[in-house]
């Protein structure tokens, strides 16, 4: 704490606390191609329920988070203030390669501000040194791989996220034709959205797809965009 | 609703039979098979219920659906209705390549529901042009991958505009059957009736503009096709000493209609390439 105090917590300490849980969608970067994405039910302590009885906690506006590895990440209060200290993923204990023992996960903020192996949390009362948050926007098609070899009808299906914004569309286009709004799942804030469409192929050969999301703030994603080679139709 | 017999729609479709003493225009139809119609959706479309009915579904651009009849500007297919003006017929889909490309440069035209052009031989390139079922350009050079292959098609005088997968094109020609040096436009019934000395060959319904002259006018110039913009290249263009150009569409199914475009007479891409095929040098346009 800026003050100076600290409290420490046991990881035993930590579990026996009640446990609350949240749905939340981890996503690296709106670049499509390079982008990882993943979704999950995460347990732990939200860091609000932690704070709620210090003093100190309506002054403090920014946080860095240490983890195992030396690395540090700095997160806003509006960030602390939706985040979980997560313990288990979907009822187990994390994984290493997941952050083991906890993992600050931070939903509707890239992934990168959700650091794992958490061993220490300083709170300040600086405003955090980025001026604004980046607000994730990504469409991806997970159901084919570029190049996959396909015969028959193509069902498609793939993820769309906008961080804390509500997708309002998302649309596919083949073969850089027009862009067609398609069906897709709303949902809840912090979480991927999926969609699946369906189309027939009308002759083999290689076929161009494209999807893309548009939040409710008016952006819209850069195309995830592969190759199918169509063997039969 | 009433159902329409095959005839009577081929004649709504364009690919008209005439009467059936215009015995030569069956060999129109009869390049194609006709067990089955197909068309191609222009864009996004929405499927109805019934005609002016309620919609139920959507298909993608580019979509080959199989028309089943044609009623009040409606086609019905087997998953609903769509209106008139969003299908593409195709008369001689088949799926299949009809020749394969041994020399070039060599005129090609798609037979794949479109075809996009790229500014490199890559679906990840950026996408320059798309080109209709029944289009037309000129290959340069084919480029071999594991999908079939990228054909370099250039514009009219062999500069490179691009590359398109091959398998979506093919090379088709077929020998002029006709001397056709009379065409008769009526504006007021948008109907071109082709001409052999007295004898009526084929007529088409037309899309036209409203402005083009009344008269006569002789044919200036033939161009098996004309990129009219970076995005568009126009089929099958016949041009006429009084600024007219009759050209094929494959970018709509409004034919009957008016068109927007100034001194234009457009038909379908397979009307269109018949009568280019068809048409004598000396022939003429009359204007009514």
């Amino acid at each position: 704490m800026p003050d100076g105090t600290a409290h420490s917590y046991r990881y035993e300490q930590l579990r026996a606390l009640p446990q609350r849980e949240l749905d939340a969608t981890l996503c690296s970067t709106g670049v499509p191609a390079k982008a990882q994405i993943a979704h999950a039910r995460w347990q732990g302590i939200f860091l609000s329920d932690l704070l709620e009885n210090s003093a100190q906690a309506m002054f403090l506006r920014s946080a860095n988070v240490l983890s195992m590895d030396g690395k540090s990440t700095e997160i806003s209060r509006e960030q602390w203030q939706r985040a979980l200290l997560a313990f288990t993923i979907h009822g187990e204990p994390l994984p290493a390669n997941l952050g083991y023992p906890a993992r600050l996960i931070v939903p509707g903020s890239y992934d990168q501000h959700s650091p794992g192996w958490v061993t220490r949390i300083h709170f300040a009362h600086e405003q955090p040194t980025r001026a604004s948050e980046d607000t994730p926007l990504l469409a991806a098609i997970t159901s084919h791989h570029q190049n996959t070899r396909h015969n028959g009808v193509l069902h498609l299906s793939g993820v769309a996220y906008a961080g804390l914004a509500d997708i309002t569309q998302v649309e596919v286009s083949i073969d850089d034709a027009d862009w067609m709004p398609i069906a897709f799942t709303r949902a809840a804030l912090g979480c991927w959205s999926t969609w699946s469409a369906q189309w027939q192929p009308a002759l083999p050969g290689s076929v161009a797809l494209s999807v893309r999301a548009t939040d409710d703030a008016g952006r819209t994603s850069l195309p995830h965009r592969i190759r199918i080679i169509i063997e039969n139709i | 609703m009433s159902s329409l017999s095959r005839r009577d729609f081929l004649k709504l479709c364009g690919i008209s039979l005439g009467t059936s003493a215009l015995l030569p225009l069956a060999d129109l139809v009869a390049q194609y098979d006709q067990s089955a119609l197909f068309g191609r959706t222009l864009g996004k479309t929405a499927v109805y219920d019934q005609a002016a009915g309620q919609a139920i579904g959507q298909l993608f651009p580019d979509s080959v659906v199989s028309l089943i009849a044609e009623t009040e500007g409606w086609y019905q297919t087997p998953d609903g209705f769509i209106p008139r003006t969003q299908i593409q017929p195709m008369p001689g889909w088949n799926k299949e390549r009809i020749t394969t490309l041994s020399t070039f440069p060599v005129l090609v035209e798609v037979f794949a529901p479109s075809a996009p052009v790229y500014s490199t031989a890559s679906t990840t390139a950026p996408a320059t042009a798309r080109i209709g079922y029944g289009g037309v350009a000129q290959a340069i050079d084919y480029l071999p991958d594991t999908a079939g292959g990228w054909l370099a098609l250039a514009n009219q005088s062999g500069t490179l505009r691009g590359w398109s997968q091959a398998a979506r094109w093919h090379e088709r020609s077929t020998p002029q059957s006709h001397h056709i040096d009379q065409v008769v436009l009526s504006r007021q019934s948008h109907v071109l009736s082709a001409w052999q000395g007295e004898t009526l060959v084929a007529s088409f319904t037309a899309c036209c503009a409203t402005d083009i002259p009344v008269g006569t006018a002789l044919l200036n110039s033939k161009l098996p096709f004309l990129w009219t913009t970076p995005h568009q290249a126009t089929p099958w263009c016949i041009n006429w000493s009084n600024g007219v150009s009759l050209t094929g569409a494959y970018w709509h199914n409004d034919f009957g209609s008016n068109s927007a475009q100034p001194f234009k007479i457009e038909l379908s891409p397979a009307n269109s390439r018949w009568l280019f095929q068809n048409l004598e040098r000396s022939a003429q346009l009359l204007v009514q």
